[in-house]
């Protein structure tokens, strides 16, 4: 058995006590960054770059490679507490993970969310482990024209996002997308809806928007309602997750992690994706959707997993196709470069102790992060007991370095507290923002892809039907919107009848 | 908290006085400027203050006492603070890895930090626009690219500032060419068949590029305009651009060596010919395009410092100095063949040249293809 040799020549890289102490270093920093909002693992890695010069390249992409996963599982914790999406993949967990906060319940939504994490963690060791180049390769299967209808399926599955008004819904899924298209286009350099600011030449920023409408606008909600009690929960309940939350959780971390470990291996999606995806799928699938968005646990555990998951396997395509996923992995695969390393399908054979090496760790990784983060739960929840007149402004102020970070530029500040005012109105006019981003995330790169393969096709539309996974996908979608119309057209028939 | 507020506040204070000879004569030419454009500036410059206030709460209750004993701003002891180099690019792309190789070095010399910022956007305009506003005293330089300095002043309809002109060009770090590649199942391996292929091919050949207006797309515009071929530009947000010409779906690119060397080696793509005027170091064995026949073909990037225009000329030296020796150090050499840069220093006044050569011949390239940003 080749892959068991291969994972015990990991093991005997990642067990040295020298990577051992970096991994375990990574993690740490990476769950520190995590709970720090805005602070991300980009501009942590750009900082820490520079001195993994003087160690070992395997001991330095563990070490950043922990920081990466690390982030991971400490941008839940914020989301669920104060509905502080730490990271860009956390907002999905914001949405039922805050409310379980808010029940008193967030010992058992941290817990499951980093259970969920391990599990995935584990799974795509081991796919990446048993068919990382193999999928690589049929990742390139992927063009615009394929990219393009799954993203479609994805925002009209969106719709099932919503709770309470479908109108209002679909009508956030085109603000975002609306939102989406301000800066420079692609394809003709031409500026859109950016005023002439060149702050906005590159569009608005997802944290900024996130920040903004989540945690300022929610922030802003509660300082206008005086009849709440000034801290967020009175009484915590159990820190650990009861017998009836972890079997309401298995199905969804399974089915999140495969859902992560899919959506990662595409270079082309982003971060967000695989978390919406799961939740989606999760309401949808569930006996009782309308607990969704009230404290659901499987809101949290799905997403979890599947940010995990993604985040995990977007190193396939960076170490066997040296195809940066997303800015994180293009500064690992500059760090690599700079050690001599050039990622790419000849990683595996001339770098086997880096290939493998780094495998192992991210499981140990987990591992690590897993044990750090049980314990830290109870000192989380205490933070709840916090007041608001102390909470709020470390928030904000939090918040704020976070995003100065991203960019180094003051506009972002100004643009999230207009978020923030523009995410209270939202909350007053009972609009939900979740659908918004969805449509903000995947509105550009669906413009994009259609664009991008129209030009390949010479203008002929005919391309997304032509080519199989395309089909499939657009198939999909038609199933999607019959399957969504069917319960209102009967009870309309109904209404008609009876 | 209250302790690290008022050793910041102190610092503003001190470094106020930071007056050079060449610094009055900025602040007279800024003068004469609209009012409104002296205000923004003035505001950028504060906010800029403030912020990095907040950012470096840390690090000046820890040095701060430092910084308060040590006033001497003479540019003969310069530097006498930690120095910003700002790099307008996102992290870990070449322009940010050729910093970051330099600076490091520059820290070990000089013994005071050469912090590297990112200030990414609007094609580098922006980071490039704050070190035009920036104070002229050496303590914020950057690292620019041939992107903002050369081809944006055609590109950009309404640039606030001109790079050319409010920059002063301290040294050039590197030559980066650009190597022509095109899939190895295309079944075209050399420019010849590559050109012949694309006048029979229905529709004409696709090319990505990293971007409108990059050396990437502005190489394969050149090709196209001297083959007389049609090729339609297919334009991609930086490295995605790999995704879809490794699949095929592509005909051919013009990349940055290190972003495809590995592809090269393993054989998924076939490199045929490099941008530049001399074959590059990084891959010896590729013809240059001049040499495939096509005469003048020069089109690559390049790399290297700059400070704000007024930045005292002493100091401009000092850096020149340091910056052509560490290029000349093996470790660094080798570290630049391996991401496809050829080192090239110099004096200020041939990178000066240089740039103005490059916005010339740019400014048609740009003109030809159409492209623009506004």
């Amino acid at each position: 058995m080749e892959i068991f040799q291969n994972l015990i020549f990991g093991f005997s890289v990642a067990l040295s006590l020298q990577n051992l102490f970096y991994c375990f270093l990574g993690c740490l920093l990476g769950t520190l960054i995590g709970v720090l909002p805005g602070i991300g693992p980009l501009a942590t890695i750009a900082m820490l770059t520079p001195i993994t010069f003087s160690i070992s390249p395997v001991a330095a992409l563990i070490m950043l490679a922990g920081i990466y996963y690390g982030a991971q599982y400490g941008g839940s914790t914020t989301a669920i507490l104060v509905n502080l999406p730490g990271e860009t993949s956390a907002v999905v967990t914001c949405l039922d993970g805050y409310q379980m906060a808010r029940q008193g319940r967030a010992g058992p939504a941290l817990a499951i969310a980093a259970i969920g994490s391990f599990f995935a963690g584990t799974v795509c060791t081991l796919i990446i482990a048993m068919f990382g180049p193999a999928i690589a390769e049929l990742a390139l299967e992927f063009g615009p024209a394929e990219y393009f209808s799954l993203m479609l399926m994805g925002l009209v599955a969106a719709a099932m996002l919503a709770h309470g008004d479908m109108v209002k819904s679909l009508a956030m899924v085109v603000m975002g997308l609306l939102l989406g298209t301000v800066g420079t286009d692609v394809n003709s350099g031409w500026r859109r809806f950016s005023f002439d600011i060149a702050e906005l030449a590159d569009g608005i920023g997802f944290v900024v928007v996130a920040v903004g409408v989540f945690a300022l606008g929610e922030i802003v909600a509660n300082l206008g309602d005086s009849k709440k009690s000034a801290v967020f929960v009175a009484k915590v309940g159990g820190l650990f997750p009861t017998s009836d939350d972890l079997k309401r959780s298995s199905g969804p971390i399974i089915r999140g992690a495969l859902l992560g470990a899919f959506f990662g291996v595409l270079p082309g999606t982003g971060p967000a994706i695989a978390s919406f995806s799961s939740y989606m799928i999760e309401k949808k699938i569930s006996k009782d959707p309308s607990r969704f968005g009230h404290g659901a646990i499987e809101g949290v555990a799905g997403p979890e997993s599947a940010n995990n998951a993604d985040a995990q396997c977007k190193f396939i395509p960076m170490l066997t196709l040296g195809i940066p996923a997303s800015g994180t992995m293009a500064l690992m695969l500059g760090a690599l470069m700079i050690h001599g390393i050039a990622p790419g399908p000849t990683v595996m054979t001339q770098r086997p102790d880096l290939f493998w090496g780094l495998i192992v760790s991210m499981w140990i990784g987990n591992l690590m992060l897993l044990v750090l983060n049980l314990p830290l739960i109870g000192i989380w929840t205490s933070l709840l007991k916090v007041p608001y007149r102390m909470l709020f402004p470390a928030i904000i102020v939090f918040s704020c370095i976070g995003i100065y970070s991203l960019n180094n530029n003051p506009f972002e500040l100004y643009l999230t507290a207009l978020f923030g005012i523009i995410g209270f109105m939202w909350m007053k006019f009972a609009c939900p923002p979740a659908p918004m981003l969805l449509g903000f995330v995947l509105g550009p790169m669906m413009e994009e892809n259609l664009r991008r393969a129209l030009l390949m096709s010479r203008g002929d539309p005919m391309v997304f039907l032509t080519q199989p996974i395309s089909l499939g996908f657009v198939i999909a979608t038609v199933l999607i919107v019959v399957v969504m119309m069917a319960p209102a057209l009967r009870k309309r028939r109904g209404d008609i009848t009876g | 908290m209250n302790r690290c507020l008022k050793q910041s506040a102190i610092l503003e204070v001190v470094s106020k006085p930071r007056i050079t000879p060449e610094g009055t004569a900025q602040a007279d030419s800024k003068a004469q400027l609209p009012r409104k454009v002296v205000s923004i500036s003035r505001g950028r410059q504060r906010r800029h203050r403030v912020s990095d206030g907040v950012m470096k709460l840390l690090l000046f209750t820890l040095v701060g006492v430092f910084f308060l004993t040590g006033p001497a701003m003479a540019s003969d002891l310069y530097p006498a603070q930690p120095v910003t180099v700002i790099v307008a690019f996102t992290p870990g792309g070449t322009t940010d890895m050729l910093t970051r190789m330099v600076s490091t070095r520059l820290s070990e010399q000089f013994g005071k930090a050469f912090i590297v910022e990112n200030k990414p956007g609007a094609g580098g305009n922006i980071g490039t626009e704050f070190v035009v506003r920036a104070r002229p005293d050496g303590y914020t330089l950057m690292v620019n690219s041939v992107g903002p300095i050369a081809v944006n002043p055609t590109l950009y309809k309404n640039l606030p500032f001109n790079p050319i002109t409010d920059l002063e060009p301290v040294v050039q770090i590197a030559e980066v060419p650009n190597v022509l590649v095109v899939p190895a199942a295309a079944n075209t391996p050399d420019l010849k068949e590559l050109i012949a292929r694309g006048k029979t091919k229905k529709g004409g050949l696709s090319y990505s590029s990293t971007g409108i207006g990059t050396s990437s797309h502005l190489s394969s515009f050149m090709l196209a305009q001297s083959a007389k071929l049609t090729a339609v530009h297919i334009p991609y947000k930086g490295a995605d651009a790999l995704n879809d010409l490794l699949a095929g779906r592509i005909d051919f690119m013009f990349a940055t060596i290190p972003s495809v060397m590995t592809h090269i080696q393993s054989g998924k793509l076939l490199a045929i010919a490099v941008s530049s005027a001399k074959r590059s170091r990084s891959l010896p064995n590729v013809p240059t395009m001049i040499e495939s026949g096509y005469p003048g073909f020069e089109a690559g990037s390049w790399f290297g410092f700059f400070a704000p225009r007024g930045t005292p000329q002493t100091v401009i030296a000092k850096l020149n100095q340091a910056v052509n020796e560490i290029i000349k150090d093996p470790a660094i050499d080798e570290k630049m063949v391996f991401a496809g840069a050829d080192p090239v220093g110099g004096s200020p006044e041939q990178f000066k040249n240089f740039i103005s050569s490059e916005f010339k011949k740019w400014q048609i390239v740009v003109k030809d293809s159409g492209a623009t940003a506004q």
